[in-house]
């Protein structure tokens, strides 16, 4: 009885926290991450890519060495899946329109890897020999919920009763990851 | 607070930011629409210029951000509908298809609690509403005790109807209401405390109201609404002798609400309102006055934490009946204290303000403000509240225990319920 619930216990973390599944690079002044597979490409955000709609997903990436950051970069990709060549298309959202790159025609794997390549520390003035984790959180956007259950007049009973008749609704999709802990020198790249 | 400050310096950063979603972000903005598919009962329900501006897509590049738009204006004039659109492949090749899904989100009728409190000087305030509501016609009857609002205990029953057009921006109607009204003895004691009883003494208590308001509110932009009405009370008083008296004002309001939903900054919501009250002779009212009130509220959230801060304030020039005047010391103001011992009276002037913060079940507020007459001497109390709620929206539900902040003996209020 045990085993069943440890099992299905850590079914239910696996795709939420996949800790030691990221690795770091350094190649002397920025930091990148990479990961064998994602899984962005799934579910509810897969759903709606097949609908046509854009999908943004919010990455954060930071180095730590306690519980507060030392250094994070925050990125946001805007995903869509392309209804003729069932391929995906990727857009790096910055201030200046100029900078934007994107990146077309990708598999899933690829699209999450270039999300990947895109997203980096500058590590300038961290000690090299400090330890330290990084870890990567990754947020998509929900939809707005276009008819709350709770408004400015008050509680809607008939809502409610919608809301309890129906499966509870799933938080918003995150992903957590995180290194071991290392030092820069460790993983610099030759 | 750190979070907030943190907000006021990157919003400049991150607007173009959240505003940078281009309709070239999307792949398949390169392919041309070839249909758009609306179910055929819905689609008759739709204004005529909103048909023709889904129709002109037909033939054009695919833009995500028209189609969005569209899906936006159709739910709005489809009211209680929610509204999804899917793309798929076209028949030609490099085509594609717009198909928008309407179900119907909400029963044509609702039951609404607007109002649930418990205040442990005050006892049990409540309303429920009841709305039937079929193309743009909106029909409502409710039934509601309050203690909290006013200085009476008002109870009885209210209606109305509204009628809602150009896509729910325009909404007039009126609102019926007849009360029965109760008192606490210290007002009569205060009433019977006042020097004499002239031009600028308070009006006495009343037994029944009968309230009829005709109006029509108009959103000017998205957020800014704008109302006007006239509001005809009737009223029976009780002292020296049984008679109908009448207040009748003309009313007016400005309300303004914005929202910022920033995907790593968090939810800004700010709200801002005016309201005007002036009765006049003109209008054939026993009573001439003017009054003023306005608020203004910045609620920050993320995560599991939100701040908010309040102020409302007020003044009335003139006399005034009962419930005109301003109140505080309830759920919603000066929550440490009971009204009847701020002001048993209440105060033709009136200014408070509070900082609510919550972190997840955990909430505390302070308050601090003063109501008083004109001429009259003011003082400033604070109060702070501290307990458990369900959630971050001002309609969660709530348990506080709060204190006045003076000196000598502080007895603490509870207050539970939601709406505070």
């Amino acid at each position: 009885m045990y085993w069943m619930a440890a099992s299905l216990a850590a079914l239910a973390v696996a795709p939420l926290v996949r800790a030691q599944q990221m690795k770091a690079a350094w190649n002397g002044t920025e930091l990148r991450v990479s990961a064998a597979s994602l899984g962005l490409l799934s579910g509810k955000p897969l759903e709606r890519l097949k609908d046509g709609a854009t999908v943004a997903f919010d990455f954060h990436l930071s180095i730590r060495d306690g519980p507060a950051p030392v250094r994070r970069a925050f990125e946001r990709f805007l995903i869509s899946y392309d209804l003729w060549e069932e391929r995906y298309s990727v857009t790096r959202i910055v201030r200046d329109r100029a900078q934007r790159r994107s990146a077309s025609h990708l598999t899933p794997a690829a699209a999450e890897s270039w999300c990947l390549e895109n997203l980096f520390i500058a590590t300038g003035g961290f000690d090299p020999d400090r330890l330290f984790t990084a870890q990567l959180e990754i947020r998509v956007e929900e939809p707005r919920d276009s008819n709350p259950v709770i408004g400015e007049p008050g509680v809607s009973l008939t809502a409610l009763i919608e809301i309890f008749s129906r499966p509870a609704r799933s938080q918003q999709q995150r992903w957590n990851l995180e290194t071991a802990r290392m030092r820069l020198n460790d993983i610099r790249l030759k | 607070m750190i979070a907030v400050l943190r907000f006021l310096v990157l919003l400049a950063l991150t607007m173009p930011w959240a505003a940078g979603q281009q309709p070239e972000d999307n792949v398949n903005s390169r392919y041309t629409v070839e249909s758009i598919e609306l179910p055929e009962k819905f689609e008759s329900k739709l204004s005529d210029t909103l048909r023709g501006e889904i129709k002109k897509l037909i033939g054009e590049r695919f833009n995500p951000d028209i189609v969005d738009n569209l899906a936006r204006r159709i739910r709005k004039e489809l009211r209680g509908h929610r509204v999804m659109h899917k793309v798929t492949k076209g028949a030609k090749p490099e085509s594609i298809r717009v198909v928008f899904e309407i179900v119907r989100s909400r029963g044509d009728s609702d039951i609404v609690l607007p109002r649930l409190v418990y205040h442990s000087r005050q006892n049990f305030s409540f309303g429920a509403d009841g709305t039937i509501e079929h193309e743009g016609h909106r029909l409502s009857l409710g039934i509601l005790t309050d203690n909290d609002e006013l200085l009476e205990r008002y109870s009885g029953i209210r209606g109305g109807y509204q009628r809602m057009a150009a896509g729910g921006r325009f909404r007039g109607g009126f609102v019926v209401e007849s009360f029965r009204a109760q008192w606490n003895p210290a007002i009569q004691t205060a009433l019977n405390a006042q020097p004499e009883s002239g031009t600028n003494s308070v009006p006495g208590i009343y037994r029944t109201r009968l309230h009829v308001e005709p109006g029509f509110q108009l959103e000017l932009i998205p957020g800014l609404t704008v109302g006007a009405g006239v509001s005809i009370q009737r009223f029976q008083t009780q002292f020296p002798a049984a008679r109908d008296e009448s207040s009748h004002a003309l009313t007016s309001s400005l309300r303004l609400e914005r929202r910022w939903d920033l995907p790593i900054h968090g939810l800004h919501i700010v709200e801002a309102g005016y309201n005007l009250r002036a009765a006049t002779q003109s209008l054939d009212s026993d009573f001439i006055y003017t009054r003023h009130s306005f608020h203004g509220r910045y609620q920050f959230r993320k995560g599991k934490e939100s701040i908010s801060g309040a102020f409302t304030g007020g003044a009335l020039a003139g006399r005034a009946p009962l419930f005109e005047r301003f109140v505080l010391g309830n759920s919603t103001t000066l929550r440490g204290y009971n009204k009847y011992d701020v002001a048993p009276l209440g105060g033709s002037r009136m200014a408070h303000g509070s900082v609510d913060y919550r972190h997840d079940w955990f909430r505390v507020i302070y308050d601090t403000g003063a109501v008083f007459d004109r001429g009259g001497q003011s003082r400033v109390h604070h109060s702070i509240a501290a307990g458990i709620t369900t959630g971050w929206k001002r309609d969660s539900f709530s348990f506080l225990v709060a204190f006045p902040l003076k000196e000598g003996r502080a007895e603490p209020i509870f207050i539970l319920g939601m709406n505070f």
